[in-house]
């Protein structure tokens, strides 16, 4: 009874849009209208073979899987430091996680700007100590996307390692000491193993919203960088290719649910 | 008791404080624990008996002073370097390894060959009753066989010194009192020193060699169960183990230890539990309830007592026995007929055996 709101609006703004833009996938392009009834599978091969489109479906994967491993690490240390802070200090370091994503996401990417631009914080300060002759070109590369990807998907890691690190059992590590443990060992065998339920469900989250996200790249990564995203936003509101636009953005979700699956079908084993 | 005379205490705690910013949870104590022994450290909750097992064990820091492992001083070293091993009251068992691999895990830290390993495990396994497993875990055990892992888990290291904290109060009536039997019993077959850490005085008694009574951070006797029990050095110590009457009297006579104790119109003979007492001085003086002899003669030991309180209790009948001034006796006697029939305001004569003078706290 109580999922019937639930049902629905997983109906309205979940199910039937997906279906839809899947519906359009396999419709064939025309220039005059956004997409006609002819059932066709092109869109799906220039995706799939065209090399242009290959190279951006491969780029995707490889900058979220590059983020996602650097979230991981950065995020398992804050959420170690966290874990180990009196509420004060907590609070403050929860704020400080949190805060980017107060921001909008293009306040965000122009803020990367700001620090990493040409004449930004981050090369002013080389310039000044003499440590460069001439600015580094940060904005536009994959380095930048990378960097501003990682500082936004933080809070999606921090937060579930930190809630699988808070449930452990207090007494595990002091017991895994007596019996000859040495710190960096009681982490590895006891910590870091059960707090795999809270890396895996964070690496998912980061996952699927790099692989999604439009506005970083397009921002921080110029023409150099191009990713699944991006090129549904492109095909859909600029060239108005509907059906190559939908099946992108098909691939993608295919993509994210692969992932999905892949982390739901370990952590029902891991239970 | 596995001692010898002149034999090195095995572990020797000395001037042992804990602080917490003002606060003086522990001490300062001074214990010494002699080899092979089963050691007991009893007390309420609070009294800083867990405090004192994390510092032996090297979880706690001490604010102040030395331990000493078989001459070595160990107060500076890390958990891992003790060679000791900890049963915890929630047993703190891997959950994401087997039986097998939690009970390894010491073996494996201590680099012991596989082989050699699996066969540890093997046979510790069979020791406390639970062999074939190895490849459970733990969440599939009931909790008394979770509480055996983390007991063998412990033991196969075959460590100096076996720390028990509270092992056995997360386990129902009846299993705690089987496992108190088997603890016991393995720990005696063993022979490791074994300190163990609880606040129910029945089991401080039945299992072990000598007891450390403790309250308020400090240690208040120290000795073998019937030694505590017998001759309780204070009013918590009468209290706390067993059932007491204590009441407020002051020395009428005195002749080496053995006194006269006067309270209201009573005079009492009882023997001092330590000190020897001058006539005048006040003290606590203390009859167990099973030491009360209720009789109809009259005699000069015997006192008119009126029957106040009855509570029958299965073997034994309670009674509260008043005196001509007031003065409550607690009283405690087998259920048998005769003292089945004694009904609340009846008037009996009481003969007071054994009575002990207590100091009054300082």
């Amino acid at each position: 009874m109580l999922l019937a709101p639930l049902g629905l609006i997983y109906l309205l703004f979940l199910l039937a849009p997906i279906s839809f833009f899947l519906a359009v996938s396999f419709l064939k392009y025309s220039a005059t209208q956004l997409y006609t009834s002819t059932p066709t599978l092109e869109n799906y091969q220039r995706l799939l073979f065209d090399p242009f489109y290959t190279r951006i479906i491969l780029d995707t994967f490889r900058i979220s899987a590059t983020v996602t491993v650097i979230t991981a690490v950065l995020a398992y240390a804050m959420a170690i430091e966290l874990f180990r802070a009196g509420s004060t200090l907590r609070g403050l370091m929860i704020f400080a996680a949190v805060a980017p994503l107060m921001l909008g996401v293009i306040a965000r990417s122009y803020g990367w700007i700001v620090v990493l631009g040409q004449s930004g914080l981050v090369n002013r300060v080389l310039l000044a100590t003499g440590l460069i002759s001439s600015p580094i070109t940060f904005i536009g590369t994959e380095f930048t996307v990378i960097v501003a990807l990682v500082h936004f998907m933080i809070p999606y890691m921090l937060f579930p390692i930190f809630s699988a690190l808070a449930g452990q059992d207090r007494q595990l590590v002091p017991a895994a000491s007596t019996l000859g443990a040495r710190p960096v060992r009681a982490f590895l065998e006891v910590t870091l193993p059960l707090s795999r339920p809270g890396v895996m469900m964070g690496s998912a989250l980061v996952f699927t919203l790099s692989a999604g996200s439009i506005v970083t790249p397009t921002l921080l990564g110029g023409r150099q960088v191009a990713m699944i995203g991006q090129t549904v936003y492109e095909l859909v509101m600029s060239t108005f290719n509907w059906p190559l636009g939908a099946a992108a953005a098909c691939i993608l979700v295919l993509c994210q649910l692969v992932v999905m699956f892949l982390y739901l079908g370990r952590a029902r084993h891991a239970g | 008791m596995a001692t010898g005379a002149g034999t090195q205490p095995v572990l020797r705690l000395r001037g042992v404080v804990k602080r917490y910013g003002a606060v003086t949870a522990l001490g300062p104590v001074d214990i010494d624990v002699e080899r092979g022994e089963f050691l007991t450290l009893l007390g309420p909750s609070g009294c800083g008996k867990t405090t004192t097992l994390q510092i032996i064990a090297g979880l706690t820091k001490p604010s102040e002073g030395r331990l000493l492992l078989s001459g070595r001083d160990i107060t500076e070293l890390a958990p891992p370097y003790r060679d000791m091993g900890l049963v915890f009251q929630s047993y703190a068992l891997f959950p994401h390894k087997t039986i097998a691999g939690n009970i390894a895990f010491g073996l494996r830290m201590r680099k012991v060959p596989k082989a050699e390993i699996a066969s540890r495990v093997g046979r510790v396994l069979s020791l406390v009753g639970l062999p074939g497993v190895e490849d459970r875990y733990p969440h599939q055990l009931s909790g008394g066989q979770r509480q055996r892992v983390a007991l063998a888990r412990a033991v196969v290291i075959e460590p100096s010194i076996l720390l028990l904290d509270e092992p056995l109060s997360n386990l129902d009536a009846l299993l705690r009192k089987r496992m108190r039997l088997e603890l016991r019993d393995i720990q005696k077959r063993l022979g490791i020193t074994t300190i163990f850490v609880t606040h129910d005085q029945d089991e401080a008694f039945e299992m072990s060699d000598r007891v450390v009574l403790m309250n308020c951070g400090r240690i208040e006797q120290v000795g073998v169960p019937e030694e505590i029990y017998d001759r309780p050095v204070s009013r918590f110590a009468a209290e706390f183990v067993g059932e007491a009457s204590l009441l407020d009297g002051r020395v009428v006579e005195s002749a080496g230890r053995d006194v006269l104790v006067g309270i209201g119109g009573l005079r009492l003979r009882a023997t001092s539990v330590g000190p020897e007492f001058r006539p005048g001085s006040a003290v606590i003086l203390m009859t167990r309830p099973e030491r009360v002899e209720i009789t109809e003669t009259d005699a000069l030991d015997v006192c008119e007592v009126t029957v106040g309180k009855r509570v029958f209790q299965g073997d034994r009948v309670l009674f509260d026995l008043v005196t001509g001034d007031g003065q409550t006796f607690h009283c405690s006697l087998p259920s048998v007929e005769r003292h089945r029939a004694i009904e609340v305001g009846r008037k009996i004569g009481a003969r007071f055996h054994e009575c002990r003078a207590i100091p009054c706290a300082a």
